[in-house]
């Protein structure tokens, strides 16, 4: 078995070849793998993945018990994308179900749509059979807590009184003139407050699969949905060109569309790596120290990632998985 | 760069190709919706930028539900509730603001423009957006009306008929649920009911509008699919699906079954083919043909503008579409217009 990326000898079929992902433990890569070697498809192995991560709170930005939105609840969102039908199914500002991907694969397999949000979302989740529970731990409670004793800072408005930047809400519109600057909040630029999974597999049939899981940002305003269940943006998948996956700052990100323009660069012939670069660039150009990483993967395996250089960040780890080891990989951020 | 689209050029070359002389300002939207683009253009008129034209042109469209598929007292989901999707993008800033699975507030295009002006994020959803709404000053009130009543009514009695339920029990073709999962070997066909690719129940409107001074903002509203499952979000609310605007390249907005449109990200690739320089209405073709591939009856629409106002529409033709009407507004003309469907 070798990596995905090259093989010595060209002539031999790259198997079972696992791709790139981010944010996580290499157990967790080592569970999708073993399903996919198990007989199970890319799409087993993407939930599998993803869902052990919800399991353990990979983070505390996946899952269960973290970033609590602004009155304390931790949502979650979530999609599962298959590359060979192009079908989607996903789920935004989950309330209350823990295993976030797995319903989402539901909305894939059970609905025509390919996006369902909110409480509405969790009541079909609870009729596909899965259970309802409070997503709350001591540590998000208390996560909130100190958010509220820091007079709410930081926090997602703009244009608003009381001063979203020197007090706690309710707020209500402000009058007159606004400020046009995009307001992002100075300590929301943290690898802990910001990471989705995003993971790519691609099996020996070659077809290609992407999925994304998170709680999404910390004291989100409640409903606030980002890039991660959004196709095309927190993911890609299209067996015939690529695949690629994003974390960040999805409300920023998600208005290019970095995942499906990453696959349409590689759909081109570009090398996964500069496919990944190019995106940065495009959204560095409106937003020039904005926090997020892609990784990108092509339908023969290669692979590559890039990162948008910030204060306190300027490298991004991702791993790649082969059997006989998992290697974490390092790119400087651009 | 963009194309010389201020070169005059030949007014409908074909059926199905529709190329227009590039004029600014321009308003285009979807389907013979005249109420919204005669707000819309007057508001412009009076000073007003592409943003705020956008906004007033849907938010003239929710008021008189137009269509039946956009606001309040239409279209309801399995449980009777209409519920609103809406987006606004401003081409200059790439801003954007969006709402899903709006509960109880009628004005789905205003909330969404407050959260592209009142917070960082991108898109709220279900009950906390109406939550949103009401602390940004919006009325919180039934979106129920006897007409969207009998729709729910006269669907239970047809055993929930049209429904988007698919691998489960009771048989969703039979019957009503509520259902539970299917164990064991899914169908692997995508069910798409046979019923829904009706005119009258996937109508967004789409708004594209260029100012004077050449920015662009893009929009959208509807109530959605008839009898969706709820808590369903369509194309209609996601950037670069439902609509996109990019004062650099163009903008474009799609209707039709975004449920499937959207995993295309229909108007975000039709602007980035305007990007590269081509032809409006060949742009609008491209993105069309590339979700025909998978999804050769799709029934959909795009409406596509470049930066300097030359605009085209393309449709896929289905056994129920052949034609698409659409609305333009610009300094040459004030009327609808129809494309043959490809």
């Amino acid at each position: 078995m070798w990596p995905c990326q090259q093989h010595p000898n060209p002539k031999r079929e790259n198997k079972n070849c696992f791709l790139p992902l981010f944010g996580l433990n290499g157990y967790v890569l080592h569970l999708a793998w073993d399903t996919l070697h198990s007989g199970g498809s890319a799409l087993d192995a993407v939930e599998k993945g993803c869902s052990q991560c919800e399991f353990e709170q990979c983070d505390g930005t996946v899952g269960y018990g973290g970033s609590p939105d602004e009155h304390g609840e931790t949502t979650l969102d979530a999609m599962i994308m298959n590359g060979n039908t192009i079908e989607v199914g996903a789920v935004g500002n989950l309330r209350r179900i823990k295993s976030a991907i797995s319903v989402a694969r539901a909305v894939m397999e059970h609905t025509s749509h390919s996006l369902l949000v909110g409480e509405s979302a969790s009541i079909f989740a609870q009729n596909m059979g899965f259970l309802s529970e409070d997503l709350t731990s001591n540590k998000s409670l208390s996560i909130h807590a100190e958010w509220l004793s820091k007079k709410c800072q930081p926090n997602f408005w703009k244009n608003v009184f009381p001063n979203a930047k020197t007090s706690c809400g309710p707020y209500k519109r402000k009058k007159g003139q606004w400020s046009k600057r995009h307001r992002m909040p100075a300590h929301v630029v943290n690898v802990h407050n910001h990471d989705t999974i995003g993971m790519i597999v691609i099996d020996k049939s070659r077809s290609i699969v992407a999925g994304t899981s998170t709680n999404g940002a910390t004291h989100k305003i409640p409903g606030r949905v980002g890039d991660s269940p959004l196709v095309g943006a927190g993911a890609y998948a299209d067996s015939t060109a690529g695949a690629a996956a994003a974390t960040g700052m999805g409300d920023i990100m998600m208005r290019f569309l970095p995942s499906y323009q990453a696959v349409e660069y590689m759909r081109w012939g570009m090398e996964p790596t500069t496919a990944c670069q190019k995106v940065v660039a495009r959204i560095q150009t409106y937003y020039p120290k904005f926090f997020g990483a892609i990784i990108c993967a092509n339908r023969t395996g290669g692979y590559g990632a890039a990162c948008s250089k910030c204060p306190g960040f300027d490298q991004f780890h991702f791993m790649v998985y082969n059997p006989s080891e998992t290697s974490e990989q390092i790119v400087d951020c651009i | 760069m963009g194309s010389p689209g201020y070169v005059p050029l030949i007014l409908a070359l074909s059926a199905s190709c529709f190329q227009a002389d590039a004029q600014i300002p321009l308003v285009i939207a979807t389907w013979p919706n005249q109420v919204a683009v005669v707000e819309a253009w007057s508001s412009l008129q009076s000073g007003s930028c592409a943003l705020d034209a956008v906004e007033k042109g849907l938010h003239q469209c929710e008021i008189d539900q137009c269509r039946g598929s956009v606001g309040y007292g239409g279209n309801p989901d399995e449980h009777g509730e209409t519920t609103l999707d809406a987006m606004i993008m401003n081409g200059d800033t790439m801003e954007v603001g969006g709402v899903g699975q709006l509960r109880r507030i009628k004005s789905a295009i205003r909330v969404a423009r407050a959260v592209m002006d009142h917070t960082s994020h991108s898109l709220l959803v279900g009950e906390s957006a109406s939550e949103f709404a009401q602390n940004m000053g919006f009325l919180s009130e039934d979106l129920t009306t006897n007409i969207s009543l009998s729709m729910h009514v006269k669907w239970l009695n047809q055993r929930c008929q049209p429904n988007f339920q698919k691998n489960v029990v009771p048989n969703p073709e039979t019957s009503c649920g509520p259902y539970k999962p299917i164990m064991g070997p899914l169908s692997k066909k995508h069910g798409i009911p046979a019923l829904i690719g009706n005119v009258h129940n996937h109508d967004t409107i789409g708004m594209v509008v260029i100012d004077k001074t050449g920015s662009i903002a893009a929009g959208t509203s509807t109530n959605g699919l008839r009898h969706k499952i709820p808590g369903r979000v369509g194309d209609s609310p996601i950037v670069g699906a439902g609509a996109y605007a990019d004062s650099t390249a163009g903008a474009a907005a799609a209707t039709g079954i975004g449920d499937i449109m959207m995993r295309f990200v229909p108007s975000y690739q039709a602007v980035e083919y305007m990007r590269m320089g081509i032809e409006p209405a060949k742009a609008c073709q491209k993105t069309i043909k590339r979700i025909q591939k998978y999804y050769p009856q799709i029934f959909g629409a795009l409406i596509c503008a470049n930066r300097t106002g030359g605009y085209g529409v393309a449709c896929s033709k289905t056994p129920k579409l052949n034609q698409f009407h659409f609305m333009v507004y610009n300094p040459l003309k004030a009327s609808e217009e129809i494309v043959d469907c490809i």
